[in-house]
């Protein structure tokens, strides 16, 4: 008896040293691998180190579970913890959230007493953060510098601070703070004393968290048209703040919601953000009716992390004769005391530009062309009556899909064109 | 004819006497380097992943970090292609001398308040070669793609597309950017010839982008291997949209970066000997991309008076600078 459960152990020993050879690169010295196994496997000894682990975190929370939702979430710890011990593979649960993220973090902490394979884990974690969708969340950054043990990498004189005392460690942390930097991230105060704790004040990840205090900032509040921060990825507010921030170069320009429903034969339902200026009303009102204007799309517009198309009514702009003028001629002075009369030009406003006068601009969810049809209708009723005369010809390429936030992989793909096609 | 004094009018004619000034720059221009872009048209193809990349020793083996150009020719075809030059670059030589003995006093250190001098530009098809594009793909260090073309209204359009795949070599971390450079023209003998912005106060860009976050940089005039991969930057911020968006940079804004990395101790880029600008794109969003480009231009507005827009307090002895 005694002997198949030593025989057991031994299997298993075997079979988990090779896991995590596989997983995480590192051949630990057999001196040592007795401390390591006597954590768990004098629990009881003869059933698997996954199984005791599971059965102690389900007694723990057995009676924590009153409500629903708390029973939801236990379950998904349950599975995660399952998932992090039975294959040794972490990162690979079912359900993938900040939740089950800390669990991973959690059963490695109680998993590996000695800190063992901690950089690689690190490692491994930093590829899942926005699988799990903890990218954003400077809490789990912080939980993962915490699992780094304190004092023990801390320089004891100069010559270490000088040649980088402990440097896979401190690399480790610096490649998670670049990461926290290229998505807009800034440390804090908090997350400094924790590196001082770990690593001391002469040390990379130190110097590289002050670095990004004063430099982060400046660049995040930079841009003239800002966006927000985290990233947003419902589409209607994507494309009602880009067309807002289209409208930027006329201040009087307003932007509308609108439904297609509103139009009668309009095929598809989505909301229509729409914005023109009343000068720009002002001079489609002005247009000859026997010329057509033009709607031009899908053009791409960028709004942070997220790209949507738009749609443009423009107006082909009369030439105006230009005059180059040579500054240098002396022949045909004025003089400034006589008051010559003279023209008098109109100033043109911002729409009138080189290559066209732009008349509004729309974005709507499905980007398919009877969308547009209905939003030239809705401009007619919504103070364009001039549209009813004046022919409108849609050059537009083919229907790309509607706002594709960030988090969405791959295009959207045309169901609507294929829809119109058929009718 | 009559002018108006109306305000458009006014900035009309203010655009149009630079257009002038400009196309006789450049009608200058090309009359002096003719023979420019020689340099730049040879059969060549790009060492990749070359050993000489920097990286376990103390200087630097090569200006381009191991991405260098070479070329296939032989000693005598080298010979011969450089007594091919040697008439022309006489020439240049010839008429640079008599430029400088007869040409007015060089107005690069006295502009005209408010009077934007337009300096790279696009216009003509031929203008196309004064601009060249790289970008990861060119390298073998990602997928992106890029490419600069002419509009019909005669603005060049950058645009391409920018893929954050990191190819499976295991040699880099990050991929994904797209660049795009003026070539500046040569003097004779392949002289390099260095812009004098020193006059001026802000970067002028006329863009119309598509709500990307792109970069404007300052290539300085760099002596040693400290200072090859210094680069001033800046963030050019687009609007997106159908509206064209005259954008004022102002020199005292541009950071300090070597390889990439913002430096610690900043000073200020040297405006009186510029090399070099260029636009990078460089956001980590994958897709597409189109930036239309007007014109680059200097201003000098005396209204701004900041030298440098970081602190340049001393760091603490003994602090690691980098």
């Amino acid at each position: 008896m005694l002997g198949t459960s030593k025989k057991m152990r031994h299997i298993a020993v075997l079979l988990l040293r090779r896991h995590i050879q596989q997983n995480f690169g590192t051949n630990f010295c057999s001196s040592r691998k007795l401390v390591f196994w006597k954590t768990y496997l004098c629990f009881s000894p003869t059933s698997r180190m996954v199984q005791t682990c599971a059965l102690r975190y389900n007694s723990r929370s057995s009676y924590d579970a009153d409500e629903e939702d708390d029973e939801k979430k236990e379950e998904m710890r349950k599975e995660a913890i399952q998932s992090a011990l039975s294959t040794q593979t972490y990162f690979n649960s079912k359900h993938r959230n900040k939740e089950t993220f800390e669990v991973m973090l959690e059963v490695f902490e109680k998993a590996n007493p000695t800190k063992r394979g901690l950089v690689e884990f690190i490692f491994a974690a930093r590829k899942h953060l926005v699988e799990y969708g903890v990218q954003y969340d400077l809490d789990i950054y912080k939980k993962l510098i915490k699992l780094l043990p304190e004092g023990k990498y801390v320089a004891q004189n100069v010559w270490q601070a000088e040649f980088s005392h402990y440097p896979k460690q401190q690399d480790c942390i610096v490649r998670l703070l670049d990461d926290m930097e290229k998505l807009g991230l800034c440390a804090d105060k908090q997350m400094i004393d924790l590196l001082i704790k770990r690593f001391g004040r002469h040390s990379d990840p130190v110097r590289k968290c002050s670095r990004q205090i004063y430099w982060v900032p400046k660049f995040r509040n930079a841009n003239p048209w800002p966006v927000p921060f985290p990233p947003i990825t419902d589409p209607f507010l994507i494309a009602k703040l880009a067309i807002e921030r289209i409208c930027t170069p006329d201040p009087q320009s307003v932007v509308s919601v609108w439904q297609s429903k509103s139009v009668p034969e309009a095929l598809d339902e989505t909301y229509i953000v729409s914005g023109q200026s009343p000068t720009q009303q002002e001079l489609l009102a002005k247009l000859p009716k026997n010329e057509s204007i033009f709607v031009e799309g899908p053009l791409n517009l960028w709004f942070g992390k997220a790209r949507i198309n738009y749609f443009m009514l423009r107006a082909d702009t009369p030439r105006r004769p230009t005059q180059l003028q040579d500054p240098d001629d002396v022949s045909n002075l004025k003089n400034p005391f006589l008051f010559e009369s003279s023209d008098i030009v109109e100033v043109p406003s911002v729409h009138e530009q080189e290559d066209g006068t732009i008349l509004a601009v729309c974005a709507t969810g499905t980007s398919s062309r009877d969308s547009i049809l209905s939003w030239i209708r809705l401009l007619e009723i919504h103070g364009n009556p001039a549209l009813s005369e004046i022919p409108v010809t849609f050059s537009l390429k083919s229907p790309k899909g509607d706002v594709t936030p960030v988090d969405k992989d791959g295009p959207v793909t045309g169901d609507e064109s294929e829809k119109l096609g058929d009718k | 004819m009559k002018a108006a004094f109306s305000n458009f009018n006014l900035r009309k004619q203010l655009l149009e006497k630079t257009l002038y000034f400009s196309n006789q720059n450049l009608q200058r221009k090309r009359n002096l380097d003719i023979a420019a872009n020689f340099f730049h048209t040879t059969r060549s193809h790009c060492k990749k992943y070359n050993v000489n990349r920097s990286g376990g020793t103390f200087f630097e083996t090569s200006k381009r970090g191991g991405y260098e150009v070479e070329d296939d020719l032989s000693f005598w075809e080298h010979a011969k292609r450089g007594a091919r030059m040697l008439p022309n670059e006489t020439k240049k030589l010839v008429s640079e001398v008599q430029y400088y003995f007869s040409a007015d006093i060089p107005r690069e250190g006295c502009p005209q308040v408010n009077l934007l001098d337009k300096y790279f530009e696009f216009g003509s098809p031929e203008s196309l070669e004064n601009w060249s594009v790289a970008c990861d793909q060119d390298y073998d260090g990602g997928f992106s793609t890029a490419e600069v073309s002419l509009m019909p209204s005669g603005t060049g359009l950058f645009s391409g597309n920018i893929c954050t795949r990191v190819p499976k070599t295991g040699e880099i971390e990050n991929s994904g950017y797209a660049n795009l450079r003026f070539i500046p023209p040569m003097k004779s003998f392949a002289r390099e010839k260095y812009y004098f912005f020193a006059g001026y106060s802000h970067m002028v860009v006329r863009v119309r982008g598509d709500g990307r976050t792109y970069m404007i940089n300052l290539h300085p005039h760099a002596l040693v291997d400290l200072e090859w991969f210094n680069l001033f930057s800046y963030t050019l911020h687009t609007r997106g949209g159908p509206y064209w968006q005259e954008t004022r940079i102002p020199f005292s804004k541009f950071f300090l970066h070597h390889k990439g990395r913002v430096q610690d101790d900043q000073f200020p880029a040297d405006t009186t000997e510029v090399k070099n600008i260029s636009i990078t794109l460089l956001d980590q969003n994958d897709g597409p991309f189109s930036l239309e480009i007007d014109y680059l231009g200097c201003i000098r507005d005396p209204s701004h008076t900041e030298v440098f827009a970081y602190e340049s307090y001393r760091v603490p002895k003994w602090t690691p600078r980098n």
